[in-house]
């Protein structure tokens, strides 16, 4: 039998070591992505189209789609899964309903994104005759990102005390006043959690995009123009060999991006928490 | 004799199969403090809850019989449960304020029943913090988160919320069981002082707190009422054997 201070400090050495390379894993590939990507970044290859099919030129249109892209699929996701959240934890009480609701969404974020690809172009490219554009793939990037801003912000509701709930009852006020005044202002960075997460889905994914918003190089006017998102982009010149450099270059737009998102919620979320209070 | 403010009749009430209150018959004069007393679990929260409804935020519930407040039975069906708590507030044991600043604090329940006049707003304020004695104290820093204040003064906070939206009756769910010595001396006084516009109900598990504040008392067991009256009968000289031995400290 191990001596328990030796097993408790080798547990610590253990978990300190698989936080490390956690960390190690993200730095080297950050590291790599910078150190292949800055040569391809100039003024031009952030404000000019892809030329020649991306063998010159830049990704202006590309940086556009996918905001445009994430933009929307957030704008539809958020209030129906932040809509649903508050329906599954403040309206109904734990029965085989609610349970089927839950199995459900859980079901749905465990689904490869590619069928997700699939079922937005049968749906939305071919039925409902959308084609190929920036709200068909908005629509289906909301079915993907839904499970996990339902989840995130279910969570975040139950975390608030029901003392709080009680408190607003007791003075009067209706069940949507107590959720609208207390219950969404405290569970709130939580919610934003949800949401940045699958803001990051939205610009990462490929599949779903190649499926449903197409690849065109020119830069989207509207929702309904087609559209290639960095990632598809990336996917598309580094997979035909188009220019490997350009690649990495979208890549590491890319990542900029998304911490640039990240950075700026939560500046925001911390901006309106330390208002509020 | 001051009016009756609040009454019940032959009350039972239901956690799903558990009976938690057993005919429970008993009246509330107006600008009285009303204490409930005994051990843990006889029901004496439930009642309270009862009195203003929230009881039916826990689901399963059933009740039987009626709880009048001024004449009108609380469980009718045109009875609107939001006016109700607005007129019988409720005080928590452990203090809960919102994580807002004293002012919203204050302000929330003028503001969910549709006060919107800043002016209006300020009064309420000025006159809700006075009310607890807290006005002095806290006149320079109403914008202070009201979580970050000491717990006596939270609980004040909680007490000068409920005063803001102008009720009739305070009911108060062991108020002081998380304060110490000095801020429940506070607090009592505090009572004494409402008990001239409010009529108050304490729950409290302290009987020499019971004795000190309350102008009549009930005592009770396992859900049912044993006896009430007086507080001073009730302590120097109950009817019943069981209160007797309660209140002399043989069990609870």
């Amino acid at each position: 039998m191990i001596n328990p201070k030796i097993e408790q400090r080798l547990a610590l050495w253990l978990l300190k070591a698989a936080a490390g390379i956690t960390v190690m894993l993200l730095g080297l590939i950050i590291l790599y992505i910078v150190i292949r990507g800055v040569p391809a970044i100039s003024w031009s290859f952030l404000w000019h189209n892809p030329e020649d099919m991306g063998r010159s030129g830049g990704i202006f249109s590309s940086v556009i789609g996918t905001f445009m892209l994430a933009g929307l699929s957030i704008c539809i996701a958020t209030p129906l899964g932040v809509g649903t959240a508050i329906f599954l934890t403040e309206y109904t009480t734990e029965s085989w309903h609610t349970r089927i609701i839950r199995f459900g969404a859980d079901c749905l974020s465990g689904i490869p994104s590619i069928i997700f690809g699939l079922f937005g172009f049968v749906l939305f490219v071919i039925v409902l005759d959308f084609g190929w554009c920036i709200l068909s793939g908005a629509l289906t990037m909301c079915f993907m990102i839904l499970p996990t801003i339902i989840r995130t912000t279910e969570e975040a509701i139950k975390a608030v005390p029901f003392e709080l709930r009680e408190a607003s009852f007791s003075l009067g006020a209706t069940k949507w006043q107590t959720i609208t005044k207390v219950v969404l202002p405290e569970s709130l960075a939580g919610i934003i959690t949800g949401v940045v997460l699958g803001v990051g889905r939205c610009v990462g994914e490929t599949a779903v995009v190649i499926f449903t918003a197409g690849s065109a190089l020119a830069t989207p006017t509207s929702i309904f123009d087609s559209s290639r998102t960095m990632a598809v982009h990336f996917y598309i010149i580094s997979r035909e060999g188009i220019s490997i450099s350009n690649a990495f270059g979208t890549a590491l737009v890319l990542v900029v991006c998304i911490l640039l998102i990240n950075i700026c919620t939560y500046w925001m979320m911390h901006r309106y928490i330390r208002k509020k209070h | 004799m001051d009016p009756i403010i609040l009454s019940t009749q032959n009350l039972n009430f239901y956690y799903g199969s558990f009976q938690a209150l057993y005919n429970i018959s008993i009246n509330i004069p107006e600008h009285h403090i009303v204490a409930l007393i005994g051990p843990s679990g006889c029901g004496k929260s439930t009642l309270l809850k009862v009195f203003n409804r929230m009881s039916d935020l826990v689901s399963g519930n059933r009740v039987e019989g009626h709880v009048f407040f001024k004449n009108q039975d609380i469980f009718a069906a045109q009875t609107d449960i939001m006016s109700l708590r607005k007129r019988i507030g409720m005080v928590f044991q452990q203090p809960n304020p919102f994580p807002l600043s004293v002012r919203e604090n204050i302000e929330y329940g003028p503001k969910v029943h549709g006060e919107t006049n800043k002016e209006r707003l300020e009064q309420i304020v000025h006159e809700s913090l006075q009310s607890v004695m807290l006005w002095d104290r806290l006149k320079d820093s109403l914008k202070k988160r009201a979580t970050e204040l000491l717990p006596d003064e939270q609980q004040r906070i909680c007490i000068a919320r409920l005063l803001a939206v102008d009720p009739e009756i305070l009911l108060m769910d062991e108020p002081c069981s998380s304060l110490d010595p000095i801020a429940i001396v506070g607090i009592e006084d505090l009572m004494q002082k409402l008990k001239e516009k409010y009529t108050i109900v304490i729950v409290t598990h302290n009987m020499q707190q019971a004795a000190r504040v309350s102008d009549l008392a009930g005592f009770m067991l396992l859900g049912k009422l044993i006896e009430y009256g007086a507080t001073a009968q009730i302590f120097a000289a109950p009817q019943d054997k069981r209160t007797e031995d309660y209140v002399s400290g043989h069990y609870g």
